[in-house]
């Protein structure tokens, strides 16, 4: 049997994307064919002569949930090595953002420069760390991503994170388009734009983190507030004695005598994400005179989301020029002063 | 020399046999249809053709209303008409001759016979192109030009084999279901069978159940084929089989527990169609424990799917008649073929009720998955 491969949603849907408030897989952009297929059979397209690509199916089927494939390949058919979706798997195959892809790279064949230790590796039945989710079939994009983009009372969640990860119903990552609104968590210049510097956090709450509590629901010792006994020893004094680097409730110098430095931070031209209760961010790429005292590191600071070339999946941000997915640096202590006088 | 030929033939045709198995096909035709309808040795042929008009009533081509010289002619030659035939004859003016063909059909071909009455002849039902009763919407909807390929709906063609036997060579043995063809008399009976539009299993005509598709009693005439006015219902048994249930005759792969759950897993591979006859009936509310239908929004009929397709067609457990047919109950709304396609074809790709490009795509999946949530 012949098998047709055409996969040129490209300009129609793209353009779509960028028309929407919001980005793709979700309300009018929610197109069901592209990842099911009712009879796993279609000799034709969805156009009314039969004309009209789709997604090729896996030859492995039918699958579950009538989709075209298993659920990474699925993905993975757009979303590596295409010009008209995010690339998320190893090396940039799609359209390159200018400053790199905001949440780097996923790995899953263990090979350079994308190795397990990089980031998240598709998968993978590995526990999460700090936490006890796992996967039995191996770790899947909807582990992540709410597949149909609407979930919960967080309608259209950023990147359409899954309000159901790591099991139970929680919060997803509240998200503004175009113009911020300090009471979401995360704030787009544009839709459907992956560059790290369309990308910007606020903190409607400054003794949290949205990205933070998401990211917990696999990694939950990782995450909390100074209130939290699995963060900070709650008989040391205030805003010190942590056990794990904080994710959230603790700015950037708030603390003297050696600890992080505010104009070590805003001193760098290019700086990590942080989160800015005032959506004040400074200019990427100048050092930044005047910055708030309020700016809080958070898991995307030092983590590309999905991963990059280093181990942790973490950016060795010397600050000295773009960033990029990997950082401008060669090695962790880098990112550790991007904030931190210690060591130098 | 002779011995060494009849070595080599034996060779062929065990590879032969060999290929077909393992290429899963059946290799005992009775088989095949026993593995299609496994309620078929059941159905007693004499009984079915005895048993009265029920939701069928009225069907034209059938005991009154079946006239012979409609179709037949006996000399392919024919001067004057009959006795009280109405007039103006579908076949033109007399005197009338005919290129003598098989059967003494007035056609060469029964597509081109069903053809001279079923296409653009006002008050019989158009069944290709445009609605010369100009209809709402047709049941069925509407076939393409015979012999022009149909990514809308069925194909319909002209010289093809009827016979049960050749009806699987259409996609098996060397045929492929994307050029499959199909003739009128392959799904209708043309000397009636007692059953709604003359129905019957393309693979075992005579063998078919009754089948629930549920005429509106107050319609009349060309109404009668209104979609609006076509309800449907099932008791699970051959007293009253889902329409669909024919279909199963060349989609069986698409129907049935094997199919859209091959690894029982509880979790659907294929997309649910009702098939009573093979254990796999359905209901829209029995997604609901897992999420993956929403038997509010369905009930509701607004919003997500709604917004320009309307409620699309279902079959009720149970229902006998047009009224119980049309109750709108999650629990006992079951989605079968003809809840997404026309049976002849539509406008859309894939006989579909609505447009899977322009627009919202969610339209008609949404109004029992609402997941746009548009």
């Amino acid at each position: 049997m012949k098998k047709l491969i055409f996969l040129t949603f490209a300009f129609v849907a793209f353009l779509m994307c960028s028309a929407f408030a919001g980005d793709y897989h979700t309300g009018a952009t929610l197109n069901c064919n592209e990842c099911h297929v009712m009879h796993y059979s279609q000799t034709h397209g969805y156009n009314a002569d039969g004309t009209g690509s789709f997604t090729a199916m896996g030859t492995s089927g039918p699958y579950d949930n009538l989709l075209r494939n298993d659920v990474n390949d699925l993905c993975l058919t757009c979303h590596d090595n295409q010009t008209f979706a995010p690339d998320v798997l190893a090396d940039n195959g799609g359209t390159a953002p200018t400053n790199g892809r905001e949440a780097g790279a996923l790995n899953r064949d263990n090979t350079a420069p994308y190795y397990d230790a990089t980031g998240h590796t598709l998968g993978s039945t590995d526990i999460a760390p700090g936490g006890t989710f796992t996967n039995a079939d191996g770790l899947n994009c909807t582990d992540c991503h709410q597949p149909h983009g609407y979930g919960g009372p967080t309608a259209n969640p950023y990147r359409n994170l899954n309000p159901f990860s790591g099991g139970g119903f929680h919060a997803s990552v509240s998200y503004a388009v175009g113009t911020n609104d300090l009471t979401m968590d995360v704030f787009e210049n544009t839709a459907a734009n992956y560059d790290l510097n369309n990308v910007h956090f606020n903190e409607p709450d400054q003794t949290a983190s949205g990205f933070g509590a998401w990211c917990k629901s696999c990694h939950t010792d990782f995450h909390g507030s100074s209130a939290d006994a699995n963060m900070r020893d709650q008989a040391g004094p205030a805003g010190e004695d942590w056990y794990r680097h904080p994710t959230a409730d603790a700015n950037i110098g708030a603390l003297t005598g050696g600890h992080s430095e505010l104009s070590t931070f805003s001193g760098k031209a290019y700086r990590v994400h942080v989160m800015s209760s005032t959506g004040d961010w400074g200019t990427y790429g100048t050092p930044w005179t005047g910055a708030p005292a309020d700016l809080t590191p958070s898991c995307m600071s030092c983590h590309k989301a999905h991963g990059n070339q280093n181990a942790f999946g973490l950016i060795f941000a010397k600050g000295d020029a773009n960033l990029g997915e990997q950082g401008d640096g060669t090695t962790y202590s880098d990112l550790c002063k991007q904030c931190h006088v210690q060591g130098n | 020399m002779k011995q060494i030929i009849y070595i080599l033939l034996t060779i062929v045709l065990v590879l032969f046999i060999v290929n077909l198995a393992v290429a899963g096909d059946f290799t005992d035709f009775e088989a095949g249809l026993n593995y299609i309808h496994p309620s078929r040795s059941n159905n007693n042929k004499v009984i079915n053709r005895n048993m009265s008009l029920g939701p069928g009533d009225n069907v034209y081509h059938n005991g009154a209303t079946l006239l012979c010289s409609q179709c037949h002619v006996m000399h392919a030659s024919m001067q004057h008409p009959h006795d009280g035939q109405t007039l103006p004859d579908p076949f033109g003016p007399f005197p009338q001759n005919f290129t003598p063909s098989k059967n003494l059909l007035k056609a060469s071909d029964p597509v081109a016979l069903c053809l001279t009455c079923h296409d653009n002849v006002a008050g019989i039902p158009d069944v290709v192109g445009a609605d010369v009763n100009g209809l709402t919407a047709r049941s069925a909807g509407f076939f393409e030009s015979p012999g022009v390929d149909n990514p809308r709906g069925h194909k319909l063609d002209y010289g093809l084999d009827a016979s049960s036997s050749n009806l699987c060579l259409r996609c098996h043995f060397g045929g492929t279901f994307a050029t499959a063809a199909v003739s009128c008399i392959d799904c209708h009976n043309p000397h009636g069978n007692y059953r709604p539009r003359n129905l019957q299993w393309a693979s075992d005509p005579g063998g078919e159940p009754q089948f629930g598709l549920l005429i509106n009693p107050a319609a009349t005439g060309m109404s009668r084929y209104e979609k609006a006015n076509v309800g449907f219902g099932t008791t699970n048994d051959a007293n009253l089989r889902e329409v669909s249930n024919m279909c199963d005759d060349c989609h069986h792969s698409f129907t049935g527990s094997n199919y859209n759950d091959p690894d029982s897993n509880g979790i659907h591979n294929r997309h649910p169609s009702y098939d009573s006859e093979r254990g796999s009936t359905n209901n829209i509310g029995q997604g609901a424990s897992r999420g993956t239908t929403d038997p509010t929004h369905w009930e509701n009929g607004t919003g997500a799917g709604f917004t320009s397709t309307p409620r699309l067609r279902f079959v009720n457990n149970g229902a006998t008649d047009f009224t119980s047919s049309h109750v709108v109950d999650a629990n006992v709304n079951g989605v079968f073929c003809l809840s997404c396609h026309s049976a002849h074809g539509s406008s859309n790709a894939f006989g579909l009720a609505w447009d899977p490009v322009v627009g919202k795509n969610g339209e008609g999946c949404d109004q029992c998955h609402n997941k746009t949530n548009l």
